[in-house]
């Protein structure tokens, strides 16, 4: 039996390498998908925002501010002097700064005294981001100089002999909040992300073309003609399935390498990502199984294979990554998402094999679960 | 005309009997287009960062608290350390904040190579001062009179010295496709699906081949040219089909204004002619049927990542925007942007439509130049 | 006495209503060819697809060699299928070894027997191409060639020459002919009567799913006794025919009048004595004769006699 199991599969295999369109969707595909957004996002996303900052009341008070705003700066963010307080308006519409924050005049006036006083953030509305960090800087500012002057008026009420010392000592004091700056250690490439997931959607038509040359075979009278060998039905059915799920995990590891090994872009603890893949082709040829039996012909199980890749594709999130609202929440209940969960968890949380056992569990489940139905659909269908 | 347009007739129905034909080129642009509309929100406004609240103290409650308002930042809470770094690891997050118990210091974790350390640190920074002025009175003012004495004076400060507050003024007008989703998803699906299943007619060539419909046409008097047109029509039929679809949704359910009708009719126009014409190159290229679908579909999508279908142009770097350029869908896209963005008609974007112009007369060219070259050598 | 090859006893398959093999018996020895002869539809293939255990039966016995057909004996029996069953994107030789393979062959023995049947079909210059490259003529015959791989003691054949040119066929016919010489017993079903005539030591002729009539030719076609077969084309009415029908009846030695496309068959045991008088009823009918075929007695005219319709329809 396993002897015609192995002969039934190695023939499928054979076929397969010959098919070029399995080696375009297959290998191809994947390859050239993972690349084109591995080049489109592999730098990360940067940020170069420019804030300008406009000393209009040209007090001591504005002066300070300035001189410690453009003092700071770096990582993404530069501060420089607006020459021409005047004209912040234009200078911002030319895109010379992303964001002004503007010092009005009478700040200074205005904060010693303790009457109302603001600052003012000029952006662009096509920059909203710059805008933001523009708000956030002057939001700084603003806290500082309000520090400054509930210090002076306490100190006041308070009846301390120096309040200029204690004013001066506010302002330069840190927060009683430090801020240490770290680092995430390991990298992540977004190839690691879609290479699987495009490689999956893929999979699902050669596996799905696998399944259904079972119905085209007992058509083209080569199934009866095995049949009428001494072989067993069920070897039959298994060595089919045996060989598009060799096919499925050989693609699938062959994208997995070639994007690791030649481009860098690793998808975490091999024994791991083998499982994962292991049990996602399981999945895939369980369903293909299953569309494939409950098709009544060879061309609605094809127009079912499709609509069904790509429906689970959209939702698995093959081509969007991080997303929140309503296709997040579907994501965990298709077999891409959940493959695609055990890939993220594999290769960005750099989980071990023992994390991942539940989906990998779940994927194989579903596999062999609508393999089952599937098959017995089939061995009604094609073996009566 | 009379015989391409009975080819096109042909096709046309060919195409409304097959179901798979149907959901993929008219269902699933509008189910991508909802999908994308409701799962992404206003794009570049906050740098998303990620919280992970480490058992904080009061004065790091209030810290996130304050965080949860800062202009700069969008603040999800994290409890589990590895998934907030997966998420930085991702990129799904710009960077991720610690806050412990009082006292110890609050740590930023930013990607190795990220370059928006600054802006976290400045928000997070901000946030510290704001929630520190209590503090820090209290402390310098406990130098020169007792501390209970100051604590008083400081609440009452607090309670009567107005806040210093932040205005903000922004110049000129939101760009429609950045401000509603749906804006930019309509027109990029839609270029994205016009091109696919322009494509996708290279299966009706090749089969058309096969079954010797081909020589069957070629032996009939108005030759090979006319199949061809014939065959394109009823692509480009459905891909006016398509637009119809797609962007009457836009107008009538996500209220977009795709801009001056004229140019944006004639940008539709072009487009689907370029793409019908690819779809017949692609289609006298391959030898079977699947071998076209094979291709069609990665080439659709993979054209589609690169002309800015998938996600905009203007965030890849310009190595990427240059080789994108080499696609006609980057030149629709660009039109679009002008068209819905800085409303040009259509001397606005009389460029864009001269390139494609350029593409549909070299890849009709070549596929008549193949085709006629396959139908010479008998293959 | 050994048992025969086959033995097939009162085989009935039914299909919802249609019974499509009704009761059919026949035996094949070592050696023999047995050819089944019958139109599209008469129940050939089902009959075969029951020997080569594809389908069960509904009642009735097969027995190979004396034998039930158990999985394991199926090694005993080589299917040619109607259909070209053969994988077009593989080449010759890669289709013989897989089939040969599931039926237990291996190794040298494999590649002897791969060698001999390649050049029984004559296929041994295209064996590395792929079966999709080969004319209607070069599949038929490799298509016979997986069925003769293991050395069967039952070769059946269904069907190998539809839709092939004449001199593919030819050569077709010529290994089928040689096939009987090894020992092996061939069941042959054509709806071709030369065919069968030329090469099947006995025939079962076979409508509507019943085996109407077996024996070898000679006792087929003795059954019509010493008769001819005239036919006649005439240019006439349905109504104005049956008149002339009568007419014909009446005429001496005259054992049957059958109808036929646009005209009437006489068996006659002098057939060629009546074309005078049947041609001149005709002229009284006011009926115009166009074409007269005389048929000396063959297979055609037994199913002919036997059911009253042509083989070929």
């Amino acid at each position: 039996m396993w002897r015609d199991v192995w002969l039934i599969s190695n023939n499928g295999l054979r076929r397969s390498v010959r098919d070029r369109s399995i080696l375009i969707q297959g290998l191809l595909a994947p390859v050239v998908m993972a690349l084109v957004v591995g080049a489109a996002f592999g730098a990360g996303f940067s940020l170069d925002v420019t804030v300008g900052v406009a000393d209009e009341d040209g007090s001591q008070t504005s002066g300070q501010i300035t001189q410690g705003l453009t003092g700071s700066g770096g990582g993404g963010i530069a501060f420089s002097t607006v020459s021409d307080p005047q004209d912040v308006d234009a200078a911002v519409d030319a895109g010379i700064y992303d964001a002004v924050v503007v010092l009005p005049a009478g700040l200074e006036a205005a904060v010693q005294s303790g009457s109302p006083a603001a600052l003012e953030v000029v952006g662009s509305a096509t920059d909203p981001l710059a805008t933001s960090v523009a708000e956030s800087v002057a939001a700084g500012v603003a806290a500082n100089l309000q520090t400054a002057r509930v210090t002076a008026a306490a100190g006041t009420t308070a009846s301390v002999p120096d309040v200029g010392i204690a004013v001066q000592k506010a302002l330069s004091e840190p927060p009683p909040i430090a801020v240490e700056q770290g680092q995430v250690e390991g990298t992540f490439s977004v190839m690691a992300y879609f290479a699987p997931g495009i490689a999956m959607l893929f999979l699902f038509f050669i596996i799905g073309n696998g399944a259904r040359s079972i119905i085209a075979e007992r058509a083209d009278g080569t199934l009866p003609r095995i049949l009428a060998a001494p072989v067993q039905p069920a070897s039959v059915l298994i060595g089919k399935t045996l060989g598009v799920m060799i096919v499925g995990v050989s693609s699938m590891t062959a994208v997995w390498l070639i994007t690791w090994l030649l481009f860098g872009a690793s998808w975490g603890d091999p024994l791991g990502v083998f499982l994962v893949i292991v049990a996602a082709v399981t999945a895939i040829a369980g369903i293909s199984l299953l569309i494939t039996g409950l098709a009544r012909t060879e061309n609605q199980a094809d127009a079912l294979t499709t609509i069904i890749a790509l429906l689970f594709a959209v939702a698995g999130g093959t081509f969007f990554y991080g997303v929140s609202g309503a296709l997040a929440s579907i994501r965990p209940f298709t077999p891409n998402g959940l493959a695609l969960s055990a890939f993220v968890d594999l290769s960005a949380a750099q989980a071990d094999v023992a994390e991942v056992l539940p989906q990998i569990l779940l994927l194989l489940g579903l596999g062999i679960g609508t393999a089952l139905i599937g098959l017995a659909a089939l061995r009604n269908k094609v073996l009566a | 005309m009379r015989p391409a347009l009975a080819t096109a007739r042909v096709e046309w129905v060919r195409f409304f009997r097959d179901r798979v034909a149907m959901f993929s080129t008219v269902a699933l642009p509008v189910v991508l287009v909802f999908l994308i509309g409701l799962s992404f929100g206003q794009a570049g406004q906050q740098l998303p960062v990620g919280v992970l609240s480490d058992d904080p103290g009061a004065l790091g409650q209030s810290l996130i608290a304050e965080l949860e308002t800062s202009a700069a930042v969008d603040i999800t809470v994290y409890d589990d350390e590895r998934d907030l770094y997966r998420d930085i690891r991702m990129g799904l997050l710009d960077g991720g904040v610690r806050v412990g118990t009082d006292g110890t210091p609050v740590e930023i974790y930013v990607q190795q190579t990220s370059t928006v350390a600054g802006a976290v640190l400045s928000a997070v920074n901000s946030a510290a001062a704001q929630v520190s002025t209590r503090a820090i009175a209290v402390d310098v003012l406990s130098e020169q009179v007792p501390a209970a004495q100051a604590q008083t004076a400081v609440d009452r400060a607090l309670r009567q010295v107005p806040a210093v507050s932040v205005s903000t003024r922004t110049l000129g007008a939101v760009n429609e496709m950045d401000e509603n989703r749906f804006a930019s998803a309509v027109p990029s699906q839609l270029m994205l699906f016009t091109f696919l299943n322009g494509l996708l007619g290279a299966g009706a060539l090749v089969q058309a081949r096969q079954l010797g419909v081909f020589s069957r046409t070629l032996a009939a008097p108005h030759g090979l040219g006319v199949y061809i047109s014939g065959l394109g029509l009823s692509r480009f039929a459905i891909a006016m089909l398509q637009a119809a679809i797609l962007l009457g949704l836009g107008v009538a359910w996500f209220g977009i204004s795709f801009g001056d009708p004229v140019a944006s009719g004639a940008l539709v126009l072009v487009y689907g002619v370029v793409a019908a014409a690819a779809g017949m190159l692609l289609g006298a290229l391959t030898r079977t049927p699947n071998q076209a679908v094979a291709i069609a579909v990665p080439a659709g999508i993979v054209m589609g990542m690169l002309g800015g279908c998938m996600w905009p142009l203007s965030v890849v770097g310009p190595a990427m925007q240059k080789i994108g350029h080499l696609t006609p869908q980057a030149w629709a896209m660009d039109a679009w942007n002008e068209i819905i963005n800085d409303g040009a008609g259509l001397a606005g974007v009389a460029t864009q439509l001269a390139v494609l112009t350029g593409f549909a007369v070299v890849l009709s060219g070549s596929a008549v130049w193949a085709l006629d070259r396959r139908a010479k050598t008998g293959r | 006495m050994d048992p025969s090859v086959l033995q097939v006893e009162n085989l009935v398959k039914r299909f919802g209503e249609n019974t499509a093999v009704d009761k059919v018996s026949f035996s094949i020895e070592a050696g023999q060819t047995y050819g089944l002869l019958g139109p599209n539809g008469a129940g050939k293939t089902t009959t075969i697809s029951i020997i080569a255990g594809l389908l069960s039966a509904d009642a009735g016995d097969v027995a190979l060699l004396g034998e039930a057909v158990t999985p394991a004996r199926k090694t005993l029996i080589g299917l040619v299928p109607q259909d070209i069953a053969l994988y077009p994107d593989l080449s010759a030789k890669e289709n013989l070894r897989f089939f040969g393979r599931l039926q237990n062959l291996t190794g040298a023995e494999l590649r002897s027997r791969m060698d001999q049947v390649l050049e029984v079909v004559g296929l041994r210059d295209r064996a590395d191409d792929h079966i999709d490259t080969y004319s209607g003529g070069m599949k038929r015959r490799a298509n016979i060639a997986v069925g003769l791989l293991h050395e069967p003691r039952l070769l059946i054949l269904d069907e190998p020459t539809v839709g092939v040119d004449p001199q593919s066929r030819n050569s077709i016919l010529e290994a089928v002919d040689a096939l009987g010489g090894s020992g092996m017993a061939v069941l042959y079903t054509t709806h071709y009567m030369e065919e069968a005539e030329r090469l099947c030591d006995r025939i079962g002729i076979i409508d509507q799913g019943r085996l109407i009539a077996e024996g070898t030719r000679d006792e087929l076609v003795n059954r019509l006794g010493e008769q001819t077969t005239v036919s006649f084309r005439v240019n006439a009415g349905h109504q104005t025919i049956q008149s002339w029908r009568d007419e014909l009846s009446g005429l001496s030695q005259v054992t049957a009048v059958k109808d036929i496309d646009s005209g009437l068959a006489v068996v006659a045991a002098r057939g060629a004595a009546l074309i005078a008088p049947a041609v001149q009823s005709a002229q009284a009918c006011g009926i115009d004769v166009v074409g007269i075929e005389v048929n000396q007695p063959d297979l055609e005219a037994v199913f002919l006699d036997l059911t009253g319709k042509a083989l070929r329809d």
